[in-house]
């Protein structure tokens, strides 16, 4: 049980890393600690656990309404655009169909479609981004050597110094009662 | 996890004595038989009518068959666990293929009065054509749709058009007949209902054996079979779509026809399944093998056909509306402006109620893992089907006059299928048992 120091010696508390051995150990842990009533803290397992989103309360993505928002967007965005500049703008009759009437809209289908899928792709990979707080350069936990088999065999809880409810002690005791395998400290100089 | 292993057969999921399943098959053999009753009826009134509205259900009945063979060939190709629980109820669902050589057999014998190619003259517009338009208008359809050059003709010029058209029209079928002879067609016939039946007894087979034996020989076979089981299945699907929903119209060629024709038995496939494992989930049938997560697929899979469907429908309908030629765009005319207008409604019916309200509805999470909800959107789907297959077909006879023999022929046919996927119910577990994946798929959760 080893507090990883920076080199300065100002560091203080950035996050408190616990190690669990199995994927019931991390998801019996997650369930208290959500229920001891922290916020600022995150799982960290090699692969999705089945029940982890219940047990920490998150409630679902709203990236479904950012791609919907983007979406509509390209679609009402390619319909105007089409409709101004061949309806308005430099009136062109293609096909005998009376321009700017209800029947040049299936020609304008592929359009509206393509934008549609164009502008939700967008939306989707940076909405993506956006929810997950991406690109970040860097992040406490990466400071500990143990961290790097969460993609491999082991799963973390990390619980952040500014959660409202963190004291080093405390939330240390917390953790090590959830049978957790190794807890540490990560300490790091404030910006 | 090393726990995940569960007593994956802890019990049988079978059809019990005292279960209200148990001769259930006896209620649609009863309304299948009054329906045949009236489809005889039909015939001896109006043959033209009858194989129409045969064909119709016969369609509709086959379809769903056929899309459960594919589904069951997808699940092995991918070698997917998720949909092992749903799995058997979709082989129920296509076992009862070899009936169909036997329903077909009306078909056989009036295909004289469905197709051009074979003298069928239902295709002339009708005589007491009452709309209020003037002759010239009539002859020649409504104005909207004709150059403004050709409007002040005089009549005798439009009808040397009009035979000009019958004229052209022969030459495109006798352009065809080299596919399109009645030997050849037969002989078609014969080998789509062997591969179909061949390839739904062989993986019944396989499946219902592995309830016993536990073998995963029978699963990797499956596996190994499933890319040329594909290929026989789509190459035969699109064919005799051509043969039977496409050549009814002598003229029209759409080359993506058997595509779609494909996605509609693909998205009542799976609308029905839902619609059935909810049934039987309600009489405790199906315990806890199928939960709101393998719903929450098949409504993903409800949705992503819808998509499809929508796609490939609309691109028929395009290439078809932009090029404009004559031949062509008689097909859709046929359903909108001309037979008086009466298919129009179908038309709208289907662009609402078959894409846009149930895209929508369908496209939450929320709504696919809320049960009622599901099944109103899957209950949809199968109705719209059931209306797109008429609306495929009847316009090519004539105008839209509902009439007791197409109900007659529909309760009849797929009375007579379903009952025989009910009694096929009570011999076998509605749960696969022994597939090898089954554990993974009573533990199935969307990440």
């Amino acid at each position: 049980m080893d507090a990883k120091v920076a080199k300065s010696g100002a560091a203080v508390p950035a996050v408190i890393l616990a190690e669990f051995g199995s994927a019931h150990d991390v998801l019996h842990a997650a369930e208290k600690v959500q229920a001891a009533g922290y916020r600022h803290w995150d799982t960290h397992t090699p692969f999705p656990v089945h029940g982890m989103d219940r047990v920490m309360g998150l409630r679902d993505s709203r990236l479904g309404w950012i791609v919907l928002a983007f979406a509509l967007t390209g679609l009402t965005g390619a319909f105007v655009m089409m409709h101004w500049m061949n309806g308005v703008d430099y009136v062109t009759v293609v096909g005998d169909k009376p321009p700017g009437a209800p029947q040049t809209l299936p020609s304008m289908v592929p359009i509206l479609f393509e934008l549609t899928i164009l502008l939700s792709a967008f939306g989707a990979v940076l909405g993506m981004f956006g929810l997950n707080k991406l690109p970040r350069h860097h992040h406490p936990v990466f400071a500990s050597d143990r961290f790097r088999s969460a993609t491999d065999d082991k799963f973390f809880i990390s619980i952040e110094a500014e959660d409202p409810k963190f004291d080093v002690v405390r939330t240390r005791e917390l953790l090590e009662g959830f049978h957790a395998a190794h807890v540490e400290v990560i300490e790091e100089e404030p910006a | 996890m090393s726990t995940s292993i569960k007593p994956a057969a802890a019990r049988d999921y079978r059809i019990t004595a005292k279960s209200s399943w148990n001769g259930a098959w006896k209620y649609p053999a009863g309304v299948g038989a009054l329906g045949l009753g009236i489809a005889a009826y039909g015939y001896k009134m109006d043959p033209d009518r009858f194989a129409f509205s045969y064909l119709f259900a016969f369609f509709v009945a086959i379809s769903l068959p056929l899309g459960c063979l594919f589904f069951v060939l997808v699940q092995y190709i991918t070698k997917s666990s998720w949909s092992v629980t749903v799995r058997r109820v979709a082989e129920l669902l296509m076992r009862p293929m070899p009936i169909f050589a036997v329903l077909v057999i009306p078909l056989v014998l009036t295909i004289g009065h469905l197709f051009p190619w074979l003298g069928a003259k239902h295709a002339a517009p009708p005589e007491n054509d009452t709309s209020s338009e003037s002759p010239i208008a009539e002859a020649r359809g409504l104005e909207s749709r004709e150059p403004a050059a050709l409007r002040d003709l005089p009549v005798a010029s439009t009808k040397r058009m009009e035979h000009a058209e019958e004229r052209a029209e022969e030459n495109i079928i006798n352009h065809k007949r080299s596919y399109l002879n009645r030997q050849f067609f037969l002989v078609r016939l014969i080998a789509y209902l062997l591969i179909w039946t061949w390839l739904a007894q062989k993986y019944f087979r396989w499946s219902t054996d592995q309830d016993k034996t536990k073998a995963l020989e029978n699963t990797a076979a499956g596996q190994r079979f499933a890319p040329a089981g594909i290929l026989l299945f789509g190459f035969s699907l699109t064919y005799f779509a051509f043969d039977w929903l496409l050549s009814i119209d002598g003229t029209w060629y759409s080359t993506i026809f058997g595509v779609q024709i494909f996605a509609q038995c693909a998205l009542f496939q799976i609308a029905s399944l839902i619609l059935l494992t909810l049934a039987l989930r309600r009489s405790g049938l199906l315990g806890n093998a199928v939960t709101v997560e393998h719903y929450h697929d098949l409504g993903k899979f409800l949705f992503g056909w819808i998509v499809f469907w929508s796609y490939i429908s609309f691109a028929q309908f395009f290439l078809t509306w932009y090029s404009n030629i004559p031949d062509e765009v008689a097909w859709f005319h046929k359903r909108w402006h001309d037979n008086g207008g009466t298919w129009k409604n179908f038309s709208i019916a289907l662009v609402l109620m078959h894409f846009f309200v149930p895209f929508w509805f369908l496209m939450s999470r929320n709504i696919k893992r809320k049960l009622p909800l599901l099944a109103i959107g899957a209950g949809c789907m199968v109705f719209m089907h059931v209306i797109e297959v008429y609306w495929i077909i009847m316009p090519n006879l004539g105008p839209f006059e509902p009439s007791i023999v197409d109900l007659g022929c529909l309760l009849g046919v797929f009375g007579v299928y379903l009952a025989a996927v009910l009694r096929g119910m009570e011999d076998y577990s509605l749960v696969p048992i022994g597939d090898p994946r089954l554990g993974r798929a009573l533990d199935f959760e969307n990440a």
